[in-house]
């Protein structure tokens, strides 16, 4: 009990003093980008956007193996909780990247490998909590949404790589094509790595607070299960 | 494109990253009020119940 109250209560603490130093740096200190302008200082919260997703999605597809192995609740509760922290970032990342992309590419969408690959991502994690909705059964939608949750994980590798194995418009920043860094500025790489620990911890902070609403329903549900037969 | 229009692109991006966090939140916060609730009334009634 003690070190659950002490995480809830230095998470939003840290989370809040990161996002600070992160829109200090962000729209403050770091220098513009000769080429983009001001409108570069999206890819720092976009790249934030995508690690969270990416972990999220991690989370569900390790969460959902160990569902079908186990059969215990507590890894499809995680499961679910991930897939929708993942689905948010998911969309603000798609978001972000078309606000940078019209007055970049001068389009807000593009049928590029990586943005259509991240588009099927989104669908496949949206499905993962529909499917639940869809199927009477929850322990039979726990276990469809696991072999969906595994799947996806390939779909993230696919987009890791789009960049370099296709002709793809998509810039890569963190190593380029080339195998440099795309970021020349060390406070460039600095407001990049302040913003990706923010949003870390955000995301570290709403999953513990998604987990805690997962647990209060199944409870709930567990409640109902105990109530039926005296009510009908 | 001047920079005053990509100011406006950049401040519509974090804009829509705060709200939809924002949103998220107030929703989940909502949900876990709303499930509290219905425990506490279930658990009471399951407290009333004959055993």
């Amino acid at each position: 009990m003690g070190s659950d109250s002490l995480t809830d209560r230095l998470l939003p603490a840290a989370t809040i003093a990161a996002m600070l130093v992160a829109v200090y740096l962000i729209f403050v200190a770091v220098p513009s980008d000769a080429f983009q302008g001001p409108v570069q200082r999206i890819f720092y919260v976009h790249m934030a956007m995508w690690l969270n997703t990416f972990t999220a999605f991690a989370i569900v597809g390790v969460a959902s193996l160990l569902y079908l192995w186990r059969r215990t609740p507590r890894w499809d509760r995680l499961g679910r909780a991930a897939a929708e922290l993942g689905l948010l970032f998911c969309s603000l990342g798609l978001a972000t990247g078309s606000i940078w992309g019209k007055p970049i590419w001068n389009t807000w969408w593009t049928w590029d490998p990586r943005l259509t690959l991240t588009l099927i991502l989104w669908m496949i994690y949206a499905a993962y909590l529909l499917l639940r909705t869809l199927v009477n059964d929850p322990e039979q939608g726990a276990t469809f949404a696991a072999i969906l949750g595994v799947s996806g994980v390939v779909d993230l590798y696919l987009i890791n790589r789009a960049v370099y194995w296709w002709r793809s418009i998509h810039p890569a920043v963190i190593v380029t094509r080339e195998g440099s860094t795309g970021l020349q500025d060390p406070l460039m790489r600095l407001t990049l790595l302040v913003c990706m620990v923010a949003f870390f911890l955000l995301f570290l902070w709403l999953l513990r607070l998604r987990l805690r609403t997962a647990r209060l329903q199944d409870e709930l549900d567990l409640l109902r299960g105990d109530l039926a037969p005296a009510t009908y | 494109m001047d920079d005053s229009q990509h100011l406006a692109f950049l401040i519509a991006a974090y804009a829509v990253v705060w709200i939809g966090v924002l949103l998220y939140v107030v929703g989940l916060s909502r949900r876990s009020r709303t499930l509290e609730r219905e425990l506490d009334e279930l658990r009471a009634l399951l407290d009333k119940r004959p055993r």
